[in-house]
């Protein structure tokens, strides 16, 4: 066992990532059949995970900026907040591309103040995070209220709470036989109804994804490739990196250290803004007080999740987005929770066999005693409250940070303050 | 020098300790003008009608009673920060212990004191309960607290959620718990305050719950400085390592802080189940009072009179701010300001830091070579 997983660490990560959604999508269409919960891998819910899954995403890839070069930030919430925001204001006036534009304009203004409190007055991150938070007005009125009391009230249908819509789309990539709407017939729709085992679940998987290519929401897929190239190919990538593992070794290299932070940070509120964006644009571009709903801090805790790694905050927003979309399938009915019971009986299973090899006893018992669980609740077909898988996300990030935290590696100098002249 | 050096030391600390404040108000003050301006009002009118609306018994009154709960949050908040854990989930806390309290105040039927005294015991249980989760992730798992508490801010209210459809609430569309009978209602100060002559207009109270946040506030203060366990707080704040060697058990410090946190989060809610609502009702119970509380603990630097006047200062922006809608002025200006305040008030502090650290090191720097000369000659 401990040479598969030696070899399993060599791998690629984007080889790893495959393999793994590989194993999951295997898990699903298992979990589909035995369950007979359509849901699970139907086309709808998978628009929907990439839709909730992205701003995830991209507040995480945020963070990974940020973090890499050495600054916590907390503050993701407000800045996908003024990213809605600005987003709802630039769409109203300017179009679907203004919004996008807008999006980048206002996460980037409120990584920008994180960057003055953080860098240049050496202010405590996580304190600054919270009051850009406050001020924003994460989880209540606040900035953005004054500013749609001023922008919004008045115009078309606007209000203090929300901002006049738009319309009108960036545009859609359709592939001819692979997406609705082009001339050719949809092979991938077709394949999918007809509920084979695995490949019926991945035509209809790919349906999904084929379906929502909207311009926006490649551009939020692109940035993961484009994150590691320019963090792990460039120079500026080194350069950030290096500020947040060690700034004065940094330093004494030549590396502008100060600057190189200001420039992550600012990216950090961009991405986390263009994440705000993209909700804007699916709720026919208009911005709704509390849209993010909580989705920055989920992305923070994807980026733990990831190991502050590009393929693994993807991967941990897939997740999170997955469940995150299960629950608006489940109000209307959807019994695809109890499908997600076997998976984690699967997993738990696995990580029970893992730890009985490695001679870990009291591992082994726990993850037995999960399973188990698990597997009485699949038994049982007990149907989760609406509100409880409603926290499903949140429960995931606690229940996947307690089991895997330990393993888990920050860069060296991320939420300390460094000046010129000093060590650290 | 007329003064004598102990009253001259002393106004120099007060200068020195209400100077970040001070900077902070004057440049939310000078932002919000421009904010004004900008929105196209008169901030001279905003402002004059802002501080007629404060002008009356009843103002303060309600000035005070805002102040209550933001005060206890404050101190759930601080005991965090002294020692270097943030806790940034009072909201969730005293969110679920208002709503347990809520539960259990209403299904039991005790004399007056004993009620109310239960019903505060399980709103304390049950949020130090959910502060004592995070603690333990971070001692046993080590997660870090900051996610795991914006995490559990989420999931208790959810929880909360799902119990509201029990029938520990009342089975219905209306999604609250039963009202609390006579017995577990907390008085309210209008009746002593008549007997000193302050009359309050009909429909407006002072929470007898002031007084319960003075008596812990007092004994909260005194805990933290002159008690060996205050001291261990501190220590653990500013030199982890220093406060290991020591003999201070870290992993002891984070759940005995957690849980002391989590027990007054559990007093948040109790002004409003108690005085105002009888009730917990998903929805119109008031939110935000656990981050607001964030935001008056870093303005008061972690002192806890500092704390009282900073709540009451929030208490006074909320109140101003209605009298801004006769102008006008949409009255999230005052939420602006504060969060203006604290922005301003975390620079000042970490300046004002930086420079009597220099100083430190500059005078002892003097004194060194002062002594190392003498010795010489």
């Amino acid at each position: 066992m401990n040479r598969v997983d030696v070899r399993w660490k060599n791998l690629r990560a984007s080889y790893r990532f495959m393999t793994l959604t590989a194993i999951g999508m295997l898990m699903l269409s298992v979990a589909r059949i035995a369950t007979d919960a359509p849901g699970l891998t139907a086309a709808g819910q998978i628009e929907r995970t990439i839709i909730l899954m992205l701003p995830i995403m991209l507040a995480g890839i945020g963070g990974l900026f940020a973090e890499r070069a050495g600054i916590v930030n907390i503050g993701l919430e407000g800045m996908m907040i003024l990213g809605t925001w600005f987003a709802g204001l630039g769409g109203y006036h300017l179009g679907p591309w203004g919004a996008v534009i807008g999006g980048l304009v206002g996460g980037a203004l409120g990584g920008g103040v994180h960057g003055l409190l953080t860098i240049t007055f050496g202010v405590n991150h996580v304190i600054s995070g919270v009051a850009i938070n406050l001020l924003v007005g994460a989880g209540g009125s606040g900035l953005v209220r004054y500013l749609s009391n001023l922008f919004f009230v008045g115009r078309g249908s606007g209000s203090p709470t929300n901002s006049p819509g738009f319309s009108g789309t960036t545009g859609q990539i359709r592939v001819p036989f692979l997406s609705s709407g082009s001339h050719t017939t949809n092979w991938l729709e077709k394949i999918g109804k007809h509920h084979w085992f695995f490949v019926s679940d991945v035509a209809s998987v790919m349906n999904g994804f084929f379906g929502i290519l909207r311009l926006e929401v490649v551009i939020g897929f692109l940035i993961v490739p484009l994150t590691w190239w320019v963090l792990w190919r460039t120079k500026f990538g080194l350069s950030l990196r290096a500020c947040g593992e060690r700034p004065s070794a940094a330093d004494s290299l030549g590396v502008a250290v100060h600057k190189i932070q200001y420039a992550a940070i600012i990216i950090s509120g961009a991405c986390a803004g263009l994440g705000g964006a993209i909700l804007v644009l699916d709720n026919s571009g208009s911005y709704l007080e509390n849209q993010t709903a909580n989705k920055g801090f989920i992305g923070l805790a994807s980026l733990i999740f990831g190991n502050w790694k590009p393929v693994g905050v993807a991967l941990g927003s897939v997740l999170f987005g997955y469940t995150d979309a299960l629950q608006v399938r489940s109000t209307i009915g959807d019994k695809s929770v109890i499908g997600l019971y076997l998976i984690g009986v699967v997993f738990t299973g696995f990580f029970t066999v893992r730890a009985f090899l490695r001679h870990d006893k009291s591992a082994a018992f726990r993850s037995l005693a999960i399973s188990g669980a698990l597997l009485a609740m699949y038994i049982a077909r007990y149907n989760a409250p609406d509100d409880i898988v409603k926290a499903l996300p949140y429960i995931a990030t606690l229940v996947i940070l307690a089991v895997s935290s330990s393993r888990l590696r920050p860069p060296a100098a991320a939420g300390i303050t460094w000046r010129k002249g000093e060590l650290g | 020098m007329t003064s004598s050096p102990a009253i001259s030391a002393r106004a120099r600390k007060l200068y020195r300790s209400s100077q970040g404040p001070l900077i902070a108000f004057g440049v939310a003050l000078v932002v919000s003008t421009l904010a004004l301006i900008i929105g196209g009002y008169n901030p001279g009118a905003a402002y004059s009608a802002m501080i007629q609306k404060l002008g009356s018994v009843e103002s303060l009154a309600i000035v005070i009673n805002k102040a209550v709960p933001l005060f206890f949050s404050a101190m759930a908040v601080s005991i965090g920060f002294r020692m270097g854990v943030f806790n940034i989930g009072v909201e969730g806390q005293y969110l679920f212990g208002a709503a347990m309290g809520g539960v259990v105040g209403a299904a039991i039927h005790l004399p007056g004191p004993l009620h109310v005294l239960i019903i505060m015991i399980t709103a304390m249980t049950v949020s130090m309960g959910w502060a004592l989760i995070p603690a333990w992730l971070n001692v046993q798992r080590k997660v870090n607290i900051v996610i795991s508490t914006i995490m559990l801010n989420a999931i208790a209210i959810s929880v909360i959620a799902s119990l509201s459809k029990t029938n520990m609430f009342i089975t219905t569309a209306f999604r609250q718990t039963r009202n609390l009978p006579e017995s577990g209602r907390f008085p309210n100060l209008n009746t002593p305050l008549g007997w000193i002559g302050i009359h309050l207009p009909v429909g407006t109270q002072l929470l007898g719950f002031t007084v319960v946040a003075i008596a812990v506030g007092i004994v909260y203060h005194k805990v933290l400085t002159r008690t060996r366990f205050g001291f261990d707080v501190k220590a653990t704040g500013i030199n982890p390592v220093a406060a290991r060697f020591a003999g201070i058990n870290p992993k002891k410090m984070i759940y005995i802080g957690m849980a002391i946190s989590g027990a007054l989060a559990g007093l948040v809610g109790m002004a409003t189940l108690m005085e105002e609502q009888y009730n917990y009702k998903v929805g119109e119970f008031p939110p935000g009072w656990g981050f607001a509380g964030i935001a008056v603990a870093l303005l008061a630097r972690d002192k806890v009179p500092a704390m009282a006047i900073a709540a009451i200062m929030f208490g006074v922006l909320d109140r101003a701010s209605l009298g801004l809608s006769n102008e006008d002025v949409p009255k999230e200006l005052a939420v602006i300001m504060q969060g203006l305040i604290i922005l301003s008030v975390v620079v000042v502090y970490e300046v004002i830091r930086r420079k009597s650290q220099a100083r430190a090191v500059r005078e002892a720097a003097e004194l060194l070579m002062a002594t190392s000369s003498g010795a010489m000659a």
